[in-house]
């Protein structure tokens, strides 16, 4: 896949080189920022981040859009320190006149929820920092092809990724690796553990994902149907017991594959007066969770059917200010299997937001729950944008609750963050 | 039979003369109410052509100097009596690529919003916003965006104030209170004094005042030519009197009734841009 990136990207540029652009346009977004934990003072980000774009119209109906990155960081444990990548370049192409092609490096983002991955799940995600960053900057795009023929009745678009990419999680010596046992399998303990190579889809052929939506505005609704067939980011780490498991030499085997998921997906969204409802429901074929129990016959791993919903409510509530909430149920069907979530899982997110200063400051607090676990993160910030460079953000990000949560695991990683942007 | 005839136009011109009489007669406040109230009408009918799309540039600056500059496209389109309008930011940087659409519908059907943020990379729906509301951080609110250079006849009573020379040219003073109390919070304005050009039924100058009856704001609109044989103010100014910001707003490349692609105007595809 880094081969065809790479003749991907020098296409383009080659392309770009040209001097025939109608119009063009250079950006330039330097990004200095440095987080600090609250509890300890350690520093846990300090970096530098450099993103060139370019977009430029080849005619009436060629539009191309490249965007790098180069980020340094002093305490980045997954790039040594640095990261140069082609971060987004696709061609947006007209076709027949009202029917639009994307071809290339991009982000595809499905349903309504904000922040709550039941149907933006077409990119996979960094999660060098967790959840914290936001979604445009931590959507891994990939290269893919997006199709969009608008009709008289709405939108059909049909996507397909060749692109095997999957998320990209924090080493686990950094402060946001993964050890909550609802997303990383627990080590046993006692006994030796042998990893097997992971187990990766390599054919972009035959691994690469496809999905096929259909959205329309629908009396006042907007309303999309979406089916999505693709591998699921994280592997599922089978923990295979010793046949004589009486014998301390003979190890766990741990084995990790992806699997194969059928998403099926309703989104649909409408605003009464001051309010907007969006919500959007989630059909997961297979998803996997792991077990408390490892037995020769689980391997530590039990696969269900998964219907996850979210319903969420926003309202302007005064001039600038603005509220949104947001609940989220997943549901998986019934197993004697004693697993780490439960059959039930409820989540909340609160967002407070109020902008000021004829827009130029915004206040916002963002909760996050989890029902279940009672766990959380609470993050207040404010944004100030100084003039039409310069930006700056200052927030907090406290954690709290069961450590065995997605939230609470985190819990020592309190933090404060300090950013400055400069866009030209 | 002619007898008739002289006797019913003899009763006829009585009723005529009398009429007559009575228009000289009748107080030159009443005869000035019946004019501005065609001449706001003759405002309103102004055409606006079945499309419009055009580049603009809005400056902001805030009490201390401090100042922020937009470059945006602008396009609009009559489907029916509804009407829908986008958006795009062009400059700066950080908001290149946002767009903004709106179903006005002519019904009472309450519009349709969607925003496309490129943080999101997706178009959302969002609330009508209230007509009061300030848009985008510009001194002027949805209602005075909705259609920039005219003013919606069902939320005003108007009357004429008198005239008043403007660089030579006479223009007339409409004095316009909000049409009910509930007219006035929604739009939050508790008075207006309008400048109306009669020659081209342009408005020129709007003071408004709060609630409160403490001048809130004024919108002046100059560099009115012809486009398309429609007239078209190049240029609005507004001074926001209580918090000391400015929106200035210069137009370019405007164009009417051109043709536009449709699909322009649907929510799933404000991410490519116009």
């Amino acid at each position: 896949m880094k081969l065809i990136s790479w003749i991907a990207s020098g296409m383009l540029l080659a392309v770009h080189s040209m001097a025939w652009a109608e119009n063009d346009l250079w950006s330039l977004q330097s990004r200095w920022e440095s987080a600090v934990n609250a509890i300890n003072g350690d520093t846990q980000t300090l970096a530098w981040r450099l993103q060139p774009s370019w977009e430029a119209d080849w005619g009436d109906d060629i539009r191309s859009t490249v965007r790098g990155r180069f980020r340094l960081d002093r305490f980045d444990r997954v790039y040594k320190y640095s990261e140069t990548e082609l971060y987004e370049a696709y061609l947006d192409l007209n076709v027949a006149g009202q029917h639009d092609l994307r071809l290339g490096k991009q982000q595809i983002v499905w349903g309504q929820a904000d922040g709550i991955k039941v149907l933006d799940v077409v990119n996979p995600q960094s999660y060098r920092e967790f959840v914290l960053p936001d979604y445009a900057d931590s959507r891994i795009p990939l290269w893919s092809a997006r199709l969009q023929l608008n009709l008289e009745a709405g939108a059909l678009e049909f996507v397909w990724l060749p692109d095997i990419t999957h998320h990209r999680l924090a080493p686990i010596d950094s402060p946001y690796a993964f050890r909550s046992p609802l997303v990383a399998p627990p080590r046993p303990s006692g006994i030796p553990v042998q990893f097997e190579p992971l187990e990766e889809p390599d054919d972009p052929w035959r691994d690469g994902d496809a999905g096929i939506r259909f959205s329309a505005l629908i009396g006042d609704w907007d309303v999309a149907f979406s089916y999505f067939y693709h591998y699921l980011d994280s592997p599922a780490y089978r923990r295979e017991l010793p046949v004589f498991s009486d014998t301390p030499e003979s190890p766990v085997t741990v084995r990790g594959a992806f699997l194969r998921d059928h998403l099926f997906g309703i989104a649909a969204s409408r605003a009464f007066g001051a309010l907007t409802l969006r919500t959007e429901l989630g059909y997961h074929d297979t998803s996997f969770f792991y077990t408390r129990q490892v037995t020769p016959a689980n391997a530590g791993v039990n696969i269900q059917h998964e219907t996850a919903a979210v319903i969420g409510l926003d309202w302007d509530a005064a001039a600038g200010l603005w509220l949104s909430a947001q609940s989220v149920v997943s549901v998986i069907s019934h197993t004697d299997e004693p697993l780490y979530r439960d059959r039930i899982e409820r989540s909340w997110t609160w967002v407070t937001r109020y902008d000021l200063l004829h827009d130029s400051l915004r206040l916002e607090n963002t909760v996050l729950w989890n029902q279940n676990r009672k766990d959380g993160v609470l993050r207040p910030g404010l944004r100030y944008q100084i003039d039409d460079v310069w930006s700056l953000r200052l927030g907090y990000d406290r954690f709290w609750g069961n450590a065995e949560g997605l939230y609470g695991e985190f819990k020592e990683q309190d933090r404060w963050l300090l950013q400055w942007e400069a866009e030209l | 039979m002619s007898l008739f005839i002289t006797k019913s136009m003899t009763k006829w011109l009585r009723c005529a003369g009398w009429l007559s009489l009575s228009l000289v007669a009748l107080p030159a406040t009443l005869r000035a109410e019946i004019d501005v109230q065609h001449l706001m009408q003759q405002v309103d009918a102004r055409a606006e052509g079945d499309t419009f799309s055009g580049a603009a540039v809005f400056r902001l600056t805030d009490r201390n100097g401090g100042e922020r500059i937009q470059n945006v496209r602008l396009f609009r389109q009559y489907q029916g009596d509804d009407r829908r309008s986008l958006l795009f930011y062009d400059q700066p940087a950080k908001v290149r690529g946002t767009a903004f659409l709106t179903y006005d519908y002519a019904s009472s059907q309450e519009d349709d919003q969607w925003i496309y943020l490129p943080a999101l990379r997706k178009p959302r729906r969002i609330s009508a916003s209230d007509r009061g509301d300030y848009f985008l951080g510009t001194d002027l609110t949805y209602e005075d965006m909705k259609r920039p250079s005219k003013i919606n006849l069902k939320d005003w009573q108007f009357t004429f104030a008198g005239e008043v020379n403007v660089q030579g040219r006479t223009l007339q003073k409409i004095s316009a209170l909000p049409a009910s109390p509930f007219i006035s919070k929604e739009l939050g304005y508790g008075r207006a004094l309008i400048q109306v050009d009669a020659s081209n039924a342009t408005l020129q100058r709007i003071d408004f005042w709060d609630l409160q009856d403490q001048p809130l704001k004024s919108v002046e609109m100059d560099d009115i030519r012809l486009v398309d044989g429609i007239w078209t103010a190049h240029h609005i100014h507004v001074t926001h009197h209580k918090s000391g910001h400015h929106t200035d707003i210069r137009f370019d490349s405007v164009a009417y009734n051109e043709r536009q692609n449709d699909q322009m105007y649907q929510p799933n595809r404000l991410d490519r841009g116009p």
